[in-house]
């Protein structure tokens, strides 16, 4: 399913090992890393105490995670092809940045209406 | 603010995170732990060592290439010599180097092959590489002999086959594979008939041969590295034991003389798109170190090499060696395909014309039968001494049915190409 | 469902202030047993008397914000303003009778735009007759002129502490329409309490009136009757032109005791009486919108009385034609009282609610309004409905205008009551009690009510009410409620004296 997404948007490479191993891997694990934020924004924190509940706050998380999301992406594209650089790394890095973007705003959707203090941030 | 300091661990272990996901566990490979090297000093051997033999100047140049190298394992060579029994030499490689050249060693009495491989198999251990130098005449000892002038001659192709075959047979099931080099020197001394009776040889060309036993893996290892010593060109090679099983596996390059659209897909192809005006073309590496050297040269593949197909057409485009390829053009993870693998084939599919296709290269086994012309069963006369050994065909015949297997293919290799 | 209601009888100014005093504890939520109704009804004739028209604007702000604030389902025992407080025209009569009935707490009497003489003579018959004379001499008119004489009094400005007066309009009520309601609503099990001053004018004619009027239905004779007599507690300054004179008062306490033990005893089963010594001089006004006395901490001990009588069990009356008699001490008299003076009685069933109401009022005027961010104001739309929903203006009204100036008043009053500190923090709030802030190397590990507790408390018990109460305007009402209990928490408890 992860293939599906970073092939349409960055186009097939060659090498199979990214429709194999690098797409399916880190596809989960930022959907992973989205979830944990955004979890962690709404429900741990924001239903034990009103410090880290407002909309600053939630960009900010955003921001963390987006670049989580960049730099785990390029690692693992560089770390499993055993190539150093590789301007298609930067393209799948952004793509992948995008998406962490879309599933923490989808699960910030989610898991608001559980929140306490963050119930109503962003908006 | 503390919030932050709970964020930090999350980015470390996520950036510092150089660990490639899962891959196969590979088994490590074997090590050469130590190469033993046996001399043969029955008396027939003499004639090599004595004046200005190619043996002498080989055998020394090599044991000095081996040793200290790594395929000469991780300490000095064990030399020994052995006739009827084994007899481990003391003393440094440059001691015994010195002695073969000054000293008579080969004087001693004459063994049954069989026998001598028995020994030196029972001191090779599984990482143990063992070189044997002997002139390998198949001969009954000489008590026999007496009984019965034309022993040699009757039972060579029957017992004397047979213990050989039986010897190999045990060595098989200990997963030792062989290898043979043959070799020729002027020889100056007495030759042995079949019938023990002395014929004296003043320089002829005489043939003399280094066994190579060990550990299937390790005598692939022991043979590449071997073609790459100085001056070793022997004038027969052969194999024994090292393939087994038809060649079927291969990886298909990504990058590496890629040619129109298709994409790699477990192992095959798929989303291959080709026709006569605009075909497709895709490289795939296979390991035929199992192949018997003559076999799996570049020429002989490109003549013997059979292709068929289903639902495409397609042409072997080239046949390289690994050593050859430009490393330039490779992905660093293509680059590890060179090195478990010994060959690059390139594919061009000119059309194909349904949905699921396949392609087939096939490799028939023959048995390379060039050693018969080294035999004799005949050398009584001086003119069927040289370049010949007696009972050779016998004792290789022995050898291969040893190590017989049941395949009919070298390589085959069957490709599955979706459309 | 208790069935039994309350008539509340406030004769007057005093009786007027009082009523207001018992709205605030009511609305504190100091807790009602076994009763439906309290329904307070204030007499005066002085219809404009400021007192008088404070109690009934803070009494229609309580019973608006009670009918909103909770839903009509829901059995309401506790909390803030639990109690029903309400009008007579909520009575169902057998009859019909309510058509037409002001939804008012007052009961309003007819014909006072005229000066004694001419109530009592509309026509002007007596001119000249006989009867005439013996008002003459009954009621002064020295000067024919002076409006303030006795005979010339304009009677709708109340009887100027003139009881002579007072009992001969006041004997005039029961013909009301709604004095008649009245005696129709009261049921066989209601009880009955009358509030007045003994040394006013209104209110020191106007009780032994209205018990009379009472006992004369025959019906009514076997009620409960409470009443309550408060007796000087403040002077008022000289002044000439005035009716007034404190002087006077204590003359007329001392009469109006008198005809009360001889014309009462016997026909009120609990008789409550207050006093305490005047050291305060209020502004000599007579009446009208400028008769504002500022709210005294008897009037709020006067509410205590009626909280009492209306919690009696049945069964703990004396026998018919018995009176129980009852006063009120403090543990200690000082020129400033505040809740350590109280025992423990009322320290529990009075003083705490009033803490609870005052950290309300706190929260909802100063501390909501600046957490406009928080998820919980968005969540209750507080900031639409503080400017334009009907019952948070009215809950304003009454946190901001009622009962902070009623709390106010008594602390700039003498003898003063001054049980918080309401120009400091949450913390400071009451008064002998602060809540400490307690740290630990510099760092606060428990700062009371501080306004991260308020943040994080508002946010959990919206949340936690959200599933329970769907209206927001009742969840937010009952938010105000839980938190004040949060705020009681860090207090651990009321101060107190040994």
């Amino acid at each position: 399913m992860f293939e599906f997404l970073y092939e349409l948007l960055c186009g097939q490479n060659p090498d199979p090992i990214f429709a194999t191993d690098i797409y399916p891997f880190v596809g989960l694990f930022t959907l992973i890393f989205a979830l944990a934020f955004a979890f962690i924004f709404y429900i741990v924190l924001g239903r034990s105490r009103p410090i880290w509940d407002k909309t600053v706050h939630w960009v900010i998380t955003m921001v963390i995670l987006l670049i989580i999301a960049f730099g785990f992406a390029y690692n693992n594209a560089q770390t499993v092809t055993e190539e150093s650089e590789n301007s298609f790394f930067y393209k799948f890095a952004m793509v992948n940045t995008l998406y962490a973007f879309i599933y923490y705003v989808i699960f910030s959707l989610i898991f608001k209406r559980f929140s306490i203090f963050a119930k109503r941030t962003p908006f | 603010m503390k919030k932050f300091v709970f964020i930090l661990p999350f980015l470390f272990s996520v950036f510092g995170c150089k660990t490639k996901p899962p891959k196969e566990v590979t088994v490590p490979e074997k090590q050469i732990d130590k190469v033993n090297f046996f001399m043969e000093t029955s008396a027939s051997m003499a004639g090599y060592f004595n004046g200005p033999t190619e043996f002498v100047k080989d055998i020394p140049n090599l044991l000095v290439d081996i040793e200290g190298k790594e395929l000469g394992g991780k300490g000095p060579l064990r030399i020994y010599y052995v006739a009827d029994s084994l007899t481990l030499y003391t003393k440094t490689t440059k001691d015994f180097i010195r002695d073969i050249s000054t000293t008579r060693v080969a004087n001693e009495k004459s063994s049954e092959m069989h026998k001598i491989l028995e020994m030196i198999a029972s001191k090779t251990d599984s990482t143990d590489i063992s070189i044997f130098v002997s002139d390998c005449i198949l001969s009954y000892p000489d008590d026999v002999i007496k009984t019965n002038s034309e022993i040699n001659k009757q039972k060579a192709p029957g017992e004397l086959k047979a213990l050989v075959k039986a010897t190999f047979l045990k060595l098989k099931r200990n997963n030792i594979s062989a290898s043979l080099y043959g070799f020729n020197s002027a020889f100056f001394g007495n030759y042995y008939t079949y019938q023990n009776a002395k014929i004296k040889l003043s320089g002829e060309q005489r043939p003399y041969y280094l066994w190579v036993i060990g550990n299937k893996e390790l005598i692939t290892k022991f043979n590449k590295q071997l073609t790459n010593v100085n001056n070793f060109k022997p004038v027969i090679d052969l194999n024994f034991g090292l393939f087994d099983k038809t060649i079927e596996d291969y990886q298909t390059f990504f990058t590496y003389e890629r040619e129109g659209e298709w994409e790699p897909k477990d192992k095959g192809i798929s989303n291959l798109k080709a026709s006569k005006k605009k075909s497709s073309s895709f490289a795939i590496a296979v390991d035929l170190s199992a192949l018997p050297n003559s076999i799996s040269t570049p020429d002989y593949l490109n003549k013997h090499l059979k292709t068929s197909s289903e639902n495409l057409d397609f042409k072997v485009k080239n046949i390289l060696l690994t050593k050859d390829v430009d490393k330039s053009k490779l992905k660093p993870r293509e680059k590890e395909y060179l090195e478990n693998n010994t060959h690059v084939i390139v594919i061009e599919v000119t059309d194909i014309y349904k949905d699921n296709a396949k392609i087939e290269l096939n490799l028939p086994l023959v048995y390379d039968n060039t050693y018969k012309d080294l035999s004799t069963m005949d050398d009584r006369s001086l003119d069927s001494i040289p370049g010949k050994t007696f009972a050779f065909e016998h004792l290789i015949d022995g050898v291969r049915e040893a190590y017989e297997n049941s395949n009919e293919n070298f390589i085959h290799i069957s490709i599955p190409v979706k459309k | 469902m208790p069935t039994r209601n309350t008539f509340v009888f406030g004769i007057g100014g005093t009786g007027a202030r009082i009523v207001r005093s018992l709205t605030m504890l009511l609305a504190a939520g100091a807790k009602l047993n076994d009763t439906n109704k309290i329904i307070p009804i204030i007499i005066d004739v002085d219809a404009d008397n400021a007192d008088t028209s404070r109690a009934l604007a803070a009494l229609k702000t309580y019973k608006y914000i009670r009918e909103h604030g909770y839903s009509h389902t829901e059995e309401i025992r506790e909390g803030f303003f639990n109690t029903n407080l309400n009008t007579l025209s909520s009575i169902t009569p057998d009859n019909n009778f309510a058509e037409g009935l002001d939804d008012s707490f007052q009961l309003q009497f007819e014909n006072l735009e005229k000066s004694f003489l001419e109530y009592l003579d509309p026509k002007g018959e007596l001119v000249g007759d006989i009867n005439m004379d013996l008002l003459e001499a009954l009621y002064d008119n020295s000067n024919f002129d002076d409006p303030n004489t006795e005979l010339n009094l304009k009677l709708n400005q109340g009887f100027k502490g003139n009881p002579n007066i007072g009992s001969v309009v006041f004997n005039n009520l029961s013909n009301t329409r709604e004095f008649k309601f009245v005696l129709k609503s009261i049921g066989e099990n209601d009880r009955i309490f009358i509030v007045s001053s003994i040394f006013g004018g209104t209110g020191s004619s106007g009780f032994p009136q209205l018990v009379k009027l009472l006992q004369q239905e025959e019906k009514l004779r076997g009620n409960k009757y409470g009443a309550l007599t408060v007796m000087p507690y403040f002077n008022v300054t000289d002044d000439n032109k005035s009716a007034i004179n404190s002087d006077l008062f204590n003359s007329k306490t001392e009469a109006a005791l008198t005809y009360y033990l001889k014309y009462l005893s016997g026909k009120i089963n609990c008789f409550y009486q207050l006093w305490d010594r005047p050291l305060k001089q209020y502004e000599n006004k007579q009446g009208g919108i400028e008769q504002k006395n500022n709210a005294h901490l008897i009037e709020l001990i006067g509410a205590t009385a009626i909280i009492d009588f209306v919690n009696k069990p049945d069964g703990s009356f004396a026998p018919k034609g018995q009176t129980q008699y009852f006063d009120f001490g403090i543990k200690k008299e000082d020129q400033v009282i505040d809740i350590r003076h109280f025992f423990p009685t009322t320290a529990k069933t009075i003083m705490e609610p009033l803490t609870l109401l005052t950290y309300a009022m706190k929260i909802y005027l100063e501390t909501i309004p600046e957490l406009r961010n928080e998820a919980f104001y968005k969540e209750l739309n507080l900031g639409d409905k503080y400017s334009n929903s009907a019952f948070y203006q009215n809950l304003t009204a009454f946190f901001s205008v009622h009962y902070k100036n009623w709390l106010t008043e008594m602390s700039g009053n003498e003898r003063t009551f001054q049980p918080f500190n309401l120009n400091q923090d949450l913390n400071a709030m009451v008064r002998e009690k602060p809540i400490e802030v307690k740290k630990i190397l510099g760092m606060v590990t428990n700062g009371g009510i501080s306004e991260s507790f308020l943040k994080a408390e508002l946010g959990k018990l919206e949340d936690e009410l959200k599933k329970s109460i769907p209206d927001q305007d009742k969840r937010f009402f009952k938010l105000l409620n839980r938190i004040s209990l949060e705020c009681y928490k860090k207090l651990e408890a009321l101060p107190s004296m040994i």
